[in-house]
């Protein structure tokens, strides 16, 4: 199975910061040196399970020129297929394991005068870095977070203390929301950053965009893949005659994976564009966020992660 | 940088601004946001100066888009201005008219010299050099690339 | 100063008998963005004076890449000293740093992070030290950014116009790059580039003449060579040019580090391997005419190719 290029860790210390979310500190052996970051970047870790590897990306929330050890926070999912549960109930301080080189694909904004972040739940861990950088550079921020309650608030202790002054709370159980409102308020030359449940984000997305936001001005991290709406099985052909099920419950890359095909991957959320395929016939249906509306609409690559037939059958240029 | 204005659907409000001349050129765009009753300013900018236009458009919220139409030549220094208060290319239209200048960068001496439209030589004003104008643009420099003419 | 290329290690850069533009970038095998070839003391002596007499052409950088520039310093030392450790050697106290470069017998003091400690900035001191030219591009915005640079030895091109400009922009002026869409899957291609998985390609040109320094500052002046070649001198004026390319993310500034190491070999050394001479021939002969332009080989392409045949005939008589 195709691996990218990993960095050997360990478990330093375990915190349960609320009821569902736990702090995990990774360090890195004596005398090496974890690389620095930059704000809103992620690692992949490698999980071994007795069914394989599982990869999992989770933000990295320590500071980003701390090259001693790196922390992420891990929210117990229940609908989780395996990673959360794994971070919760398996992993023990001293554990080693693998993860990957930061990546950002949250990147801050270099044109953006001011950086409104808007977050709910576990959707907070990606702000925690780039509020740090903003810092550190001088530029002015705020933050919009939604949570059940304070005591389900996952770095709450940690905002009030260092940034009390650009940040707000609502709680649900107080029966505060958000309001997307708030992006009617925003003077010219702030950037939006969401991050959260996937209804969230589609909801202040669809706000701004209606009030006229540039798309370069709205900022968006996802955890989970997009949901997709007309999922259906299909058939993937390949060059050398044979032909792969993908049924409706598995993603076309993990599909031509289990075939043993060695298509390199790295996010499977659809924005690194690593797995990126070549389609010779067959409607595609693009769900990524990585190529341009030209290359989707050229209807010749696709990104299987991701992406899958809107026909019956993809023919590829695969082998 | 066009030479006629495109209106852009889906904004929360539009700025109309230029000199006298330069609002005739909006005057179609102008119209078609009256006509679907959108919420828009008509900005004279008469003297051409940017001190009080700066203030306005610093004070306008996220979703406004910009018309703005001056003569070439100072159109550039607007551009920048709106740019660092933080208008994307997205979010405006510029409209140049009158008398073009092009900026061509000796590739020797890094001098920019000012060129006529329809010149595509000319000498460097500071080493002589005797240059042909490209279409290779820096927008850092606001100037094309003028190669060696003659070797 | 007469050039002689190094035949045993020079990168040819051909595999097939047909030249095209591609993405030919490829995983490095060994991951550093350095090396250190014999004629390490020649080409500094030659960089730092170039540096010297001609900062605005070879050095230019914007004022938010210094942090950049420092993760540029933090990778180049810790790669020299990892590879060619009787060499180089750091010694470090938290931020304050010493390194000693044992070739030019040099001790250098700084505290990393502070740019009033170096009496230069990051990037400019760093490149005192290696062969390689510097490119530094800082993704913001969904773009790449030329923020910073050190070049010595540009084939042709000039850093002081290309400062700040975006990936695409700069690649304007190749033939057919655009048209082919290539610059836009190459700027994917790049974007997509992750820390800890550096990728290496080797971009070649023609040159009459044994210059590293082809600046397009003073193409007025070794430009004019390229008139002067003959069927009878090609073989010693003309030389091929070897950009081997070396691309690092730098997860610091998410941004991106080209290295850049220049080797040059005449066409009279490149003969002498009797399968590059074929293959070299071959590639030539059916190279598309844009691409000759281009390349600046058009003014000379007649001479090189009866010296290249009357070369192949030497051979097939032996």
């Amino acid at each position: 199975m195709y691996k990218e290029s990993t960095l050997s860790v360990q478990i330093s210390s375990i915190v349960q910061e609320t009821e569902h979310v736990k702090r995990f500190t990774l360090e890195i052996a004596k005398g090496k040196q974890l690389p620095r970051f930059s704000g809103g970047s992620h690692i992949s870790t490698y999980l071994e399970t007795p069914k394989g590897l599982l990869v999992r990306q989770y933000s990295l929330t320590s500071h980003p020129d701390d090259c001693s050890h790196y922390e992420i926070a891990v929210r117990l999912s229940e609908a989780s297929k395996g990673g959360s549960r794994i971070w919760h109930q398996s992993m023990k301080v001293g554990d080693h394991l693998q993860i990957s080189y930061p990546k950002n694909h949250f990147p801050l904004s270099f044109k953006a005068r001011h950086h409104v972040f808007y977050a709910a739940g576990i959707g907070i861990t990606p702000f925690i870095s780039m509020m740090q950088e903003l810092r550190d550079k001088g530029q002015t921020f705020e933050l919009h977070y939604a949570s059940k309650s304070k005591q389900y608030c996952s770095f709450y202790e940690f905002i009030t203390q260092h940034y009390s002054e650009q940040s707000h709370f609502y709680f649900s159980e107080d029966n505060h929301r958000i309001p997307t409102l708030f992006l009617e308020n925003h003077l010219v030359g702030t950037h939006v950053y969401f991050c959260g449940p996937e209804t969230f984000i589609e909801h202040f997305v669809k706000a701004a965009k209606d009030l006229g936001y540039p798309k370069k001005s709205v900022h968006q991290e996802r955890f989970s893949p997009p949901q997709l709406k007309r999922v259906k099985p299909f058939k993937v052909s390949l060059k050398s005659g044979n032909e792969i099920w993908v049924d409706e419950k598995q993603s076309m890359l993990d599909a031509l994976l289990q075939h043993g095909l060695n298509v390199p991957y790295s996010c499977k959320v659809g924005r690194c564009g690593t797995c990126e395929l070549p389609v010779i016939t067959g409607d595609i249906d693009h769900f990524d966020f990585f190529l341009s509306e030209d290359q989707q609409n050229a209807q010749n690559c696709i990104l299987p992660c991701v992406s899958r037939a809107k026909s019956d059958k993809l023919v590829m240029e695969i082998k | 940088m066009k030479n006629k204005a495109v209106f852009i659907n889906g904004k929360r409000k539009y700025i109309f601004c230029g000199d006298e001349q330069g609002l005739k050129l909006l005057s179609n765009v102008l119209e078609k946001g009256k006509e679907e009753g959108l919420t828009y300013d008509r900005y004279l900018l008469s003297d051409l100066k940017m001190t009080l236009l700066q203030d306005f458009l610093k004070s306008q919220k996220m979703g406004t888009f910009v018309y703005l139409a001056i003569p070439f030549l100072v159109l550039q220094q607007f551009r920048k201005a709106l740019e660092d208060i933080g208008y994307l290319e997205e979010d405006v239209q510029y409209i140049g008219y009158g008398e073009r200048k092009i900026p061509v960068f000796c590739c020797r001496c890094h001098e920019i010299n000012m060129s006529n439209q329809e010149q595509n030589r000319l000498f460097c004003n500071r080493c002589s050099l005797e240059l042909e104008v490209s279409d290779h643009y820096s927008a850092m420099h606001n100037a094309f690339l003028g190669y060696v003419a003659k070797l | 100063m007469k050039w002689t290329g190094d035949l045993a290690h020079f990168p040819y850069p051909f595999k097939d008998s047909t030249y095209r533009y591609s993405n030919n970038s490829i995983p490095m095998k060994q991951p550093f963005c350095i090396e250190v070839t014999p004629s390490y003391k020649k080409e500094m002596l030659l960089k730092r004076k170039l540096l010297s007499d001609h900062p605005e052409r070879c050095y230019q950088s914007l004022p938010h890449s210094i942090t950049g520039q420092w993760e540029i310093v933090e990778l180049l030392i810790d790669h020299l000293i990892s590879q060619y450790p009787q060499h180089f050697s750091v010694e470090k106290e938290n931020n304050s740093w010493i390194f000693f470069n044992k070739i030019l017998d040099e001790k250098v003091e700084f505290i990393f992070g502070d740019e009033n400690s170096l009496s230069c900035e990051p990037l400019f001191f760093i490149s005192h030290h290696v062969q390689e030219d510097l490119i530094y591009m800082r993704q913001r915005d969904d773009d790449l950014y030329l923020d910073a640079g050190q070049l010595c030895f540009p084939a042709n091109w000039s850093l002081a116009f290309n400062i700040g400009m975006k990936f695409k922009n700069i690649h304007h002026p190749i033939p057919g790059f655009k048209e082919e869409g290539l610059d836009q899957r190459i700027l994917q291609f790049l974007m997509r580039l992750e820390a800890g998985t550096p990728w290496e390609r080797l971009n070649w040109s023609l040159m009459a003449g044994d210059r590293l320094d082809t600046s397009l500052e003073t193409f007025d002046q070794w430009g004019k060579l390229r008139k002067h070649v003959t069927r009878e001198n090609a073989g010693e004026l003309v030389h091929i040019r070897v950009e081997v390319q070396k691309l690092f993310r730098l997860p610091r500034t998410n941004s991106i580090l080209f290295s850049i190491h220049t080797h040059l070999l005449s066409l009279e050394q490149l003969s002498t391997n009797r399968e590059w001479l074929q293959q070299f021939y071959e590639i030539l002969s059916e190279l598309h005419a844009h691409i000759v332009e281009y390349k600046g080989i058009s003014h000379y392409k007649a001479s090189l190719m009866h010296y290249l045949e009357e070369q192949l005939e030497r051979v097939k008589a032996t």
